[in-house]
């Protein structure tokens, strides 16, 4: 099953992923005639799929943007979509904007059925985002989602395949491609700054044990069958549902930290190293799992991925590895976070990248460049690939530590070589009715 | 307990689940693990089943420990005394740890409602002819749920086996299952299941299901297969229709049209040559046909330039635009015709836009160049005007009657057009045999008398007309003696013949825009008052608010002061009333829906459907009739969206509505 992963969109897929743009004198449509607030006609019509606490962040953040009109939002919780709708309709009325109040659904298919909605902020649990998503470009929606772009392997190639398959522009939560000094990181590593690239260093926080936890009453204004949706039929309990110390690490939900954290840092290594996605690699690791309670994804772990020509990237929590990724080559190194960004020598950092250099597609404001992109049709900085590249150096980092043996994955099938138990482990059954398809 | 976080300071830790032993018997922790799985209840220490899973996974790499490990949880998972939290970890572990020799424990778990879905999830994931057989066999047997997560899980192992049962489920009454197996068909992709959805029956409540399915076909077939099949992508219509793409563009976006343009253009006609089509992108998708030649969008989506309007006619604000490439493609062409194509394109927000244009012959994708790169005129920087352009289309291209014509983007930020037309010539089109007056009938509707209007166009932001319209149009068609007329155009109340039509159905509310006028009031009443039937779909009660005579025409009318409805969800509709032609025979029925507790008025109604709040305990009508002057008028709150129309209930109260208010006898039993 599944053998052709990948087959048809590959070309279109390498060259979006691949994220070298050279376009020096583009304006932006969105910017232009839009100085101060727009028509609602022209207006970007919004919606929002989960609006907990990471969900919330992005609606104040879009419900600042003069060119965007909220118009639904939507969670299973009914507290939190009602303190959503809540948010939105006082801030538009305080901003004195004319317009439709904003509605709030339970369900995320009536959302998407609601007239004007142009695009959607997907910030559900990760074993969400690929039906949402995919429901959402179906509808003809462009979506930014937050990060880890799936669950699963195969849930980020459906994904690919559908955004490109209905031509919708799609921005991945990985915001620190939109952050200049990690831009900078990348076009050093990518431009010979650092002579010949010999290992990329990443590290983020380990994860979580949770307690044990049994069947709970389901609190009144929570669908949790809508809540979890493909997830395996599990009883309720207020810890499976917490966050960040919940479905993060409980693998029915989520790879835990080394997924949902780790798509961070790894998409910055593959931005600056793209050799670490291309071609057969090896992957190997070993992790420390909690030993008892909910929790069962690694608490800490050490994986070593290795391109054909021995270039390594070492993906550790950050007990190990310094909290960020540190590009080391003959020459010199430099180490970004979000912190800071620092280089050895320390000359490298005055460095001006020249025009005939590798410069990389320059974005400042998340929010703004995907807007832009739904505006101008551009594909934004972190594309759906992007995500899936990464997403899937997670996974297979993952599979590698659970199987207990070195792997090797091709990454033009998207299948391990010759393991045919790895590569069970790139899919998951969902719950009925649930499929990708 | 507060959860704990675990920070590692030396790697001695990270070896505590990896040394299981593999090889030989297991370790007598894994042993003792199992010993207590049967018993184990959610909220237990999960201490057991950490040692479980480290180990079940590693035992992969071992044939003999894998095997052992396999048939102990297919135990569990059998075992009647095993707790139901044992039996879901065992599935679980099975869907990593299963083979060959669990898959007929599993199939004979299919069948038992209380492991159905569990035993599905493990079969999916055991590769080989066994696990596939099982649950193909499983097809015929399984309903609801259980039915579509077989379905679902033949779609996701690409059983291509499975294609002729697919596409039999395709065909299925009930909408769930049959949207389960259009999508399975299309994620097989084979030129099989291309060939089964290409029959699948057109029914709106699919059609987006059917569309995105076919186009994943499209993109899974190479060329390569079409060819040695011999089969005609064209033929098989896996292209997505101009409707389908029209509804994929920037919605809510008004365009502004300029119909005097097209005449300008008819206007100056190069001698011998007349004009065939013409789109004004953005507003239009097609133009054309079936006698005569026709164009229609092919690939690109509609978009207004802000502020073009203050600049330049309509049609030139008005743009179909694409990243790649916008197309069109031309049919019916003559192949011994003369043919020019002619277009207008300029660079109203950018100066950076290169375009080239590209022929192919129909059904093929060997384009040629017609016209190299061009830079477009720049309004932005240079305050140019739009430019036309035309191009003799070389006879060769169009010698199998169709022709695709592309616009390619060679520059940034993408393709952009603003019409395009065809010129054909003289001779071509007198040659054509001059079309029959049918009054727009097709002979596959001739047997469908009863004519009716459905108005719809404009409503609340919440409800997506675009959508539901359809879906009210086939549920009064399934009616064989109706024939729906569908407008977007409410003022259509007011300047359409109503003559020929022996009911309206209201499916509109003026929301933010005028309600039409004192003409079509006037005609609407007297529609009805002559002895034309009235049908208000959902919030046509909220229509005309400015009107008080509506009220009375409604028999009962939206009253903002009232609460709307209750939250949306599922309740009962019950028969208030079953000694009425529209009621007669119906069973109460379930729904998800809005129900509506709005409705004001005063005029006697009679009640034949209603339903009990949730909210306040109280009945509210929920299909309602009466007659006005001549007229008899059916009203029904029922209809939020797609999902709201999905109950059989729900069909039969708006078809045998429509019908008893146009005054058709009632119809045979469905």
């Amino acid at each position: 099953m599944a053998e052709s992963f990948g087959r048809i969109t590959r070309r279109r897929f390498v060259a979006a992923a691949a994220g070298t743009i050279a376009l020096p004198g583009l304006v932006p449509a969105g910017a232009i005639g839009l100085g101060g607030a727009a028509a609602p006609g022209e207006r970007i019509g919004m919606g929002f799929i989960g609006v907990g606490r990471r969900g919330m962040d992005h609606v104040r953040g879009f419900a600042s943007a003069p060119d965007v009109q909220i118009l639904a939002v939507c969670d299973p919780h009914a507290s939190k979509r009602d303190a959503a709708k809540k948010y939105v309709d006082g801030r538009y009325a305080a901003a004195g904007r004319a317009g439709a109040v904003c509605a709030a659904y339970n369900d995320f298919r009536d959302l998407l059925a609601h007239q004007g909605l142009d695009a959607v902020v997907i910030a559900s649990p990760e074993h969400w985002h690929a039906l949402h998503a995919i429901a959402a470009v179906t509808a003809g929606k462009d979506v930014y989602s937050e990060k880890a772009l799936t669950l699963t392997i195969a849930e980020g190639r459906a994904l690919c395949d559908a955004v490109r398959r209905h031509e919708r522009i799609f921005q991945v939560g990985t915001q620190q491609r939109s952050d200049a000094k990690f831009r900078f990181a990348c076009e050093l590593a990518r431009s010979g700054r650092l002579g010949e690239l010999r290992r990329v260093l990443v590290g983020v926080p380990g994860g979580y044990t949770l307690p044990n936890a049994g069947s709970e009453p389901v609190p009144p204004g929570l669908d949790y069958d809508l809540w979890l949706g493909p997830s395996p039929s599990r009883p309720y309990n207020a810890v499976r549902i917490s966050s960040p110390n919940g479905w993060y690490h409980i693998y029915d939900h989520c790879v835990g930290f080394l997924q949902s954290w780790g798509i961070h840092h790894v998409d910055i290594a593959l931005w600056g190293a793209p050799a670490l996605a291309a071609g057969r690699v090896k992957v190997e690791g070993t992790a420390a799992f909690p030993e008892d309670g909910l929790g069962n994804t690694p608490l800490a772990w050490r994986v070593e991925v290795t391109d054909a020509r021995g270039l390594v990237l070492s993906f550790t929590d950050n007990a190990q590895n310094a909290q960020g990724c540190r590009f080391e080559g003959d020459e010199g190194w430099v180490h970004v976070n979000r912190g800071g960004i620092s280089a050895d020598p320390a000359s490298l950092l005055a460095a001006r990248i020249q025009s005939d250099e590798v410069l990389l597609y320059r974005s400042d404001d998340h929010h703004r460049n995907f807007l832009d992109g739904v505006r101008t049709r551009r594909d934004p900085v972190s594309p759906v690939e992007s995500g899936h590249l990464g997403t899937t150096v997670t996974n297979i980092a993952d599979i590698a530590i659970r199987l207990g043996r070195e792997l090797e994955w091709d990454w033009d099938a998207e299948a391990f070589a010759g393991d045919d138990d790895a590569n069970r482990l790139r899919t998951r059954p969902m719950r009925s009715p649930w499929s990708m398809g | 307990m507060r959860p704990q976080r675990i920070r590692v300071a030396s790697a001695a830790l990270f070896f505590a689940a990896g040394s299981i032993a593999i090889a030989g018997e297991p370790m007598p922790a894994v042993d003792d693990a199992f010993e207590g799985l049967t018993r184990f209840e959610y909220g237990d220490s999960r201490r057991p089943l950490i040692v479980l899973e480290a180990y079940i996974a590693k035992s992969t790499g071992d044939p003999g420990a894998r095997r052992r490990v396999a048939d102990r949880l297919v135990a569990v998972a059998s075992d009647p005394a095993a707790t139901e939290a044992a039996k879901d970890f065992a599935f679980d572990q099975l869907r990593i740890a299963g083979t060959r020799a669990q898959v007929p424990a599993l199939a004979r778990m299919l069948y038992d409602p209380a492991t159905a879905e569990r035993s599905r999830m493990a079969l999916q994931a055991i590769p080989g002819e066994e696990a596939g057989e099982a649950l193909r066999r499983a097809l015929g047997r399984l309903e609801g749920r259980s039915l579509i997560g077989v379905i679902n899980a033949l779609g996701a192992r690409r059983d291509r086996r499975a294609v002729d049962a697919l596409a039999g489920l395709a065909a299925s009454a009930e909408t769930e299952t049959a949207a389960a197996a259009v999508r399975a068909l299309g994620t097989i992709g084979s030129s099989e299941a291309a060939e089964a959805l290409a029959r699948c029956p057109d029914k709106p409540s699919l059609r987006a299901a059917v569309a995105d399915a076919k186009l994943r076909c499209l993109e899974g077939l190479d060329a390569d297969a079409y060819g040695r099949r011999g089969i005609d992508a064209a033929a098989l219509s896996l292209e997505p229709s101009p409707a389908e793409i029209g509804e994929r563009g920037l919605s809510d976006v008004s365009m502004p049209r300029s119909p005097e343009r097209r005449k300008a253009i008819e206007g100056r006609a190069p001698a011998g040559f007349r004009l065939a089509c013409y789109l004004d992108c953005g507003p239009d998708l097609a133009d054309g046909g079936p006698e005569g030649p026709s164009l229609r969008l092919a690939a690109g989506q509609p978009h207004v330039w802000p502020g073009a309007a203050a600049a330049a006619e309509p049609c030139f604000g008005t743009i179909f635009f694409d990243g790649r490439e916008v197309v069109f493609e031309a049919k019916g062409l003559r192949p011994e015709g003369a043919y020019r194509l002619g277009f207008s394109w300029w660079d109203f927000d950018h100066d950076t836009r290169v375009q080239s244009v590209w022929l192919a012959s129909g059904g093929s994708d060997a384009y040629a160049k017609a016209l190299d790169g061009a830079k477009l005129p720049s309004f932005a920087k240079r305050n140019e005007g739009a430019e036309e352009k035309t191009i003799e289309i070389p006879r060769d291209v169009y010698s199998r009657g169709a022709v695709k014509i592309a616009f390619r983007n060679e520059a940034v930020p993408n393709a952009v057009v603003s019409e395009i037309w065809l010129w054909e010539d003289e001779g071509s089109s007198a040659a054509r045999p001059a079309p029959e007056k049918t009054g727009g009938a097709s002979k596959r509707d001739a047997f469908r008398t009863t004519r009716v209007l459905l108005v719809t166009g404009v409503d609340y932001p919440g409800h997506p007309w675009r959508l539901t319209a359809p879906v009210v149009k086939e549920i009064i068609e399934e009616d064989p003696r109706l024939a729906v007329d569908v407008t977007e155009d409410p003022h259509a109340l007011g300047t359409r013949d109503l003559s020929g039509y022996r009911a309206i159905v209201l499916h509109f509310m003026d929301w933010e825009v005028p309600a039409p006028g004192e003409t079509a009031r006037a005609r609407l009443k007297a529609f009805v008052e002559g002895g034309g039937g009235l049908v208000l779909v959902h919030f046509a009660c909220g229509a005309f608010q400015d009107w008080p005579e509506f009220r009375n025409l409604a028999g009962r009318a939206w009253d903002p002061k009232l609460r709307g409805h209750d939250p949306r969800g599922p309740f009962r509709v019950d028969i208030a009333d079953d000694d009425h032609p529209i009621t007669e025979g119906l069973a109460s029925f379930e729904t998800d829906d809005e129900l509506y507790t709005c409705l004001a008025g005063d005029r006697p109604i009679r009640v034949l459907a209603k339903a009990t709040s949730k909210v306040d305990g109280k009945d509210y009508p929920m299909a309602f009739v009466f007659d006005y002057g001549e007229g008899r008028v059916f009203h029904s709150p029922l209809g939020h969206d797609v999902k709201a129309f999905q109950a059989a209930g729900v069909h039969d109260l708006f078809r045998r509505g429509t019908a008893w208010a146009a005054k058709l006898p009632a119809a045979a039993k469905k």
